[in-house]
């Protein structure tokens, strides 16, 4: 599979004129985003019968494209692995298990999206074309091997990313949120363009497989700094300190719904890139992007889960705990080992459920409150047990307690590190693991342990709780199926177990890698 | 060195010196109009350097997008929203503009230093000159065909959100109940993250 | 088939250096001629066309028209270019002197520039780059900079509504009229002007390609008056609204710049009809029959130099035909509202040129013989 990989690059490189027009695209690999593009037009088509039409057809379209498209993945799982349009994207099993990841966070996000957009009066069907165009962007990015392909995907899923941010237009946060987020993101797509152009002067070929061969032959000061100016593009994309600026701003301005998908989707996605770039390409300065990513790592464990203490408001508590989550899942990248990598998709498909199971249940605390402050869900078993169950569980299975999904998540992490010998990232991850279950717990107790007479006003004045308006169903079934799966699938973890490590190894550039660093490590 | 040679050389001094200045002057000029034409002039120029590479197509290409559409773009917005604001002062703009002066010359350092010490493959490859048209378009539908076809999902996507974003006949009740809504987050604001400019 | 004609630039090296000039010295002495060439004919184009306007408005309007300065006044338009020269040159207290000096120049040298490559002949062109059409494309785009630019600097608002309305405008029409020549370009596997006019030259009048682009055809044409910002697009310089747009506070040589660029641009815009619909300098017969029919031989040099002023000619001859039809519109076309053009423009044009263009692109496939395979 590799030498067809290998014969299409140097096809690439010296085709004669016209010879090229004769390959084969092998374009079927790329039908789940294709699945997710028809139902972006058909969106956007229905939308245009008006907004009555579009919020009574628009969700079932979506939740068809959707589903289709994690049908047609599965599909794939054990389909012959061929480069397909010659070397622009590759659907090996990373990619899948993360473009699987990435269609399931924007199904999830959708179901909870709709009754948030209609009680905000903002139209639907346009909501939900460009949050299906963020999805392709991001499952493109999953599987591009060509540094074309990764740049158009990833200004796909950015642009799509500030558009939604800004989405709620009347509010000064929502604006504030997509400037500061249209302004850094171009900035650090300018950076990446910066660096990839010096990947290209290097080696002469915008294929991945390409650039690493010839990074392998000559490293060189330059491409060393080509690596930061990469690594600095795929930090900010997933969020890492310190290019996690603007994250605590534009996920408290940006509407919820988009929030689940940010610290969801985008962040797989940026984490496929990074396992692609890093791993696949960078292999040989595999010790300098490792220390950084350990740096990095820390950072963002320490300042991520400590800046968390101290907030009021839910939205900004779940973006730095978010945060610190990708500190957690960058452990495993750093490992390069199978269970690293087989730890980081286990805790990114962990990750998935338990985060967006706790954004459905804020979302549906603020659509029949009107508010996201902690202080407000103090006594709130009471009046609304589901959302205390469900956030409970949730945020339990985010600091990493037992029998959570979360839990086995971190826990293979952390194995992965120790076995590893990364013993500092593993302490620094236990000890602010810790100090995540304090401000975790801390929103639980507010919402169990208060009296009925210290509640707050917000929940004494709690609206009666009622599903028939349409919207609250879909979220019902968000909420109920995320909470599920997190509570359960600590329990039945054995298949999932199975799952990443299957991933691990159907995925050669991943397995060439792993086989590198075990040389080394014999030699 | 021969007539041709020596003209390139000049031609590139030229351009070279238009680039930098130009974009200095984008940058350091306290009339942002000026900069805005100005960053069409670099434009300009850096459509030279392609002229230059022999790559007539790119350097078509590049004065119809940035100047013809995205500096007239730019200019449009400026002029339409020209309005004299007088911004409070900033704390410490000066030890601010000091420091990211610095670092941007430490980058500017460490980008030379890169530079020299480069083996660079020269002489680059052969330009194919008049025929990189046919090229580019084979390319554009061989091992291009994926970025190409995502590009105009993105233009699509990016015109869509535009025209949400600015138009004014928003649709502003609640479909389910008929309520108004004010197309804000529903959750209320704790503290204000925008200073209020009436108080 | 396709015979070299006439090559201006290889006989004139030659000829030098026959002299003893060496080669090099012949080639950097050659380059500013076609300048000048262009200059010289693009003035003379303008000259002509301003005698024409006033003399066919005079026309509709049932007046005599200049008539003193020479023979039925052919000499005004030298007087009107001599006032202008030697007016007083105002630059407004309050304006921002540099661009407003910049602005003019930006608006004509592009157009200037686009000169070169509008062929004569199957050589007589001043570069036969391979991006030929392309470049005008991209040239004319700079122009709406100059607009804003001079707008900007009159420091005047009438000025700057003008060169905002000129700017949207000539932006709006852009896309169409690209649209539409890329619908020729497709058709002749080409962007160079000369391989456009080849392609139509293969039986006289019925393969030029307003048979086969009929739509393209009025797209085009209706794209370029708008570019040139002639009635009924003149919203730029609007009287009744604008006073005249970003030319309101120009006089003197400056003001002429103005009035040169947007002649220039209409005679250039008439010539590319004629290049990319009407043959070109193609003559409506294929040329070879009239060389059997006189018994001259194609090749001999007396019949070349015969064809290549026949090329001129006719490519001069169509110019002045669409330059006619668009003075005639001039005169008896009201003008359109801002939101009228603007929406021509977008909901119109716009998808009918995407429309032409995939029916051409279908029609390639259908009939490659007929529609250039």
């Amino acid at each position: 599979m590799l030498e067809i990989g290998a014969s299409f690059i140097t096809a690439q490189a010296s085709a004669a004129p016209g010879e090229l027009l004769n390959l084969a695209l092998n374009a079927g690999t790329v039908a789940p985003e294709g699945v997710v593009l028809v139902a972006m037009i058909a969106t956007l088509l229905v939308d245009l019968a008006g907004e009555k039409v579009a919020a009574r057809w628009v969700p079932p379209i979506c939740y068809l494209g959707l589903g289709t498209s994690l049908i047609l993945l599965a599909f794939q799982w054990n389909a012959p692995l061929e480069p397909s349009f010659l070397g622009a994207f590759l659907s090996d099993k990373l990619a899948i298990a993360f473009r699987a990841v990435v269609a399931l966070s924007t199904l999830l996000s959708l179901l909870i999206s709709w009754r948030y957009a209609e009680q905000g009066g903002h139209p639907v069907g346009e909501y939900a074309a460009i949050l299906l165009a963020a999805t392709l962007g991001a499952m493109l990015l999953c599987g591009a091997t060509d540094l074309v392909s990764v740049f158009v995907s990833l200004e796909t899923l950015s642009v799509a990313s500030y558009l939604l941010s800004g989405y709620m237009k009347r509010d000064a946060r929502s604006s504030e949120a997509a400037l500061k987020y249209l302004l850094v993101g171009s900035a650090a797509a300018a950076v990446f363009l910066y660096g990839a152009s010096l990947l290209y002067g290097i080696s002469g070929t915008t294929s991945l497989q390409g650039i690493g061969d010839a990074l392998l032959n000559s490293p060189t000061p330059l491409a060393a700094l080509s690596l930061v100016f990469v690594l600095a593009t795929v930090a900010f994309k997933i969020a890492a300190v310190p290019f996690h600026q603007w994250t605590p701003d534009v996920y408290e301005g940006s509407p919820t719904p988009v929030v689940a998908f940010l610290s969801v989707g985008s962040k797989a996605a940026g984490f496929a890139l990074a396992v692609r770039i890093l791993v696949g390409c960078f292999g040989a300065f595999d010790s300098q992007w490792k220390l950084l990513f350990t740096v990095l790592a820390v950072l963002s464990m320490t300042l991520g889960n400590v800046v968390a203490l101290a907030q009021t408001s839910m939205k900004r508590m779940l973006a730095y705990s978010s945060i610190g989550q990708a500190g957690f899942v960058m452990i495993g990248l750093v490992c390069g080992t199978e269970d690293g990598f087989a730890a980081m998709v286990l805790y990114m498909a962990a990750y998935l459920f338990m985060n967006l199971g706790a954004f459905a249940c804020i979302i549906l605390f603020s659509i029949r409150t009107g508010s996201d402050r902690i202080s407000d869900y103090a006594g709130l078993y009471q009046k609304d047990p589901l959302i205390t169950l469900g956030l409970s569980l949730c945020l339990l299975s985010l600091g990493g307690i037992p029998p959570m999904f979360g839990f086995f998540g971190k826990i293979y992490l952390f194995f992965a590190g120790w076995a590893d010998k990364q013993y500092l990232l593993v302490i620094v991850g236990l000890v602010t693991s810790v100090i995540s279950i304090y401000y975790y717990i801390s929103v639980i107790k507010m919402m169990v342990v208060k009296e009925p007479y210290e509640a707050s006003e917000v929940v004494k004045s709690y609206p009666l709780i009622q599903w028939k308006t349409i919207g609250l169903p879909p979220l019902r079934i968000a909420l109920m199926t995320c909470v599920f799966v997190t509570a359960v699938g600590g329990i039945l973890s054995n298949p999932i177990f199975q799952w990443a490590n299957n991933t691990v190894l159907g995925t050669p550039f991943l397995q060439e890698a792993i086989a590198l660093s075990g040389d080394k490590l014999l030699g | 060195m021969n007539i041709a040679a020596s003209t390139e050389i000049i031609c590139f001094l030229i351009l070279g010196s238009i680039v930098i200045l130009g974009s200095l002057g984008v940058v350091l000029l306290k009339n942002i109009v000026y900069s805005a034409f100005l960053l069409g002039g670099v434009f300009m120029a850096v459509a030279g350097l392609y002229l230059l590479l022999n790559a007539s197509f790119v350097a078509a290409a590049q004065v119809l997008v940035y100047v013809g559409a995205v500096n007239v773009l730019i200019l449009f917005a400026i002029m339409l929203v020209n309005k004299k604001e007088t911004l409070k002062p900033i704390k410490g703009l000066q030890i601010r503009k000091i420091l990211s002066g610095s670092i941007c010359l430490g980058l500017l350092i460490l980008l030379i230093r890169v530079d020299i010490t480069t083996p660079w493959p020269l002489p680059g490859p052969v330009s194919i000159g008049e025929q990189a048209t046919e090229r580019i378009g084979e390319h554009l539908f061989t091992d291009y065909l994926l970025p190409f076809e995502l590009a105009s999902v993105l233009l699509l996507m990016a015109m869509i959100g535009a025209i949400v974003l600015a138009r004014r006949d928003v649709f502003s009740t609640d479909i389910e109940t008929g309520n108004n809504a004010g197309q804000e987050l529903i959750e209320k604001s704790n503290a204000p993250l925008i200073i209020d400019k009436t108080s | 088939m396709i015979s070299p004609g006439l090559d201006l630039q290889m006989n004139f090296e030659q000829a030098l250096e026959s002299f003893g000039f060496s080669h090099e010295v012949a080639h950097i002495l050659w380059l500013p001629l076609p300048m000048l060439l262009v200059l010289t004919a693009a003035l003379i184009g303008v000259l002509v066309t301003v005698w024409l306007e006033r003399k066919i408005s005079a026309a509709a309007q049932q007046r005599i028209g200049p008539e003193y300065a020479g023979a039925l006044g052919i000499l005004q338009p030298m007087a009107d270019g001599l006032k202008l020269l030697v007016k007083e040159d105002v630059i407004p207290k309050r304006a921002d002197g540099f661009l407003f000096t910049l602005g003019p120049i930006l608006v004509l040298i592009p157009v200037i520039l686009s000169w070169l490559i509008v062929p004569f002949g199957q050589n007589l062109l001043i570069s036969n780059v391979g991006i030929g059409i392309f470049l005008w494309i991209a040239l004319s785009s700079i122009q709406p900079i100059g607009l804003l630019m001079s707008g900007y600097a009159s420091n005047n608002k009438y000025s700057l509504l003008g060169g905002l309305r000129a700017a949207a405008q000539s932006i709006s029409y852009e896309i169409p009229l690209a649209l539409a020549v890329l619908a020729v370009v497709m058709m002749s596997n080409s962007l160079s002007t000369i391989d456009i006019v080849n392609q139509q030259n293969g039986a006289g009048f019925l393969s030029w390609n307003i048979w086969r682009q009929p739509v393209g055809f009025v797209i085009f044409w209706i794209c370029a008056l708008a570019e040139c910002e002639r009635l009924p697009f003149d919203l730029p310089e609007a009287e009744e609204e604008l006073v005249a747009g970003y030319q309101t506070e120009y006089a003197g040589m400056k003001f002429a710049l103005f009035y040169l660029g947007s002649y220039i641009n209409l005679v250039l815009s008439a010539l590319l009809v004629s290049i990319l619909y009407l043959g070109g300098w193609g003559f409506p017969i294929p040329i070879e029959w009239l060389s059997t029919w006189l018994g001259e031989s194609f090749n001999s040099p007396i019949f070349q130099l015969f064809a290549g002023s026949i090329g001129i000619v006719m490519t001069v001859l169509k110019a002045y035909l669409l330059v006619f039809l668009a003075i005639l519109l001039r005169w008896t076309t009201p003008r359109v509202r801002i939101d009228q053009l603007l929406d021509l423009g977008w909901k119109f044009l716009l998808p009918i040129s995407l429309v032409n263009l995939l029916v051409t692109a279908a029609l390639k496939l259908a009939f490659p013989i007929a529609f250039g395979g």
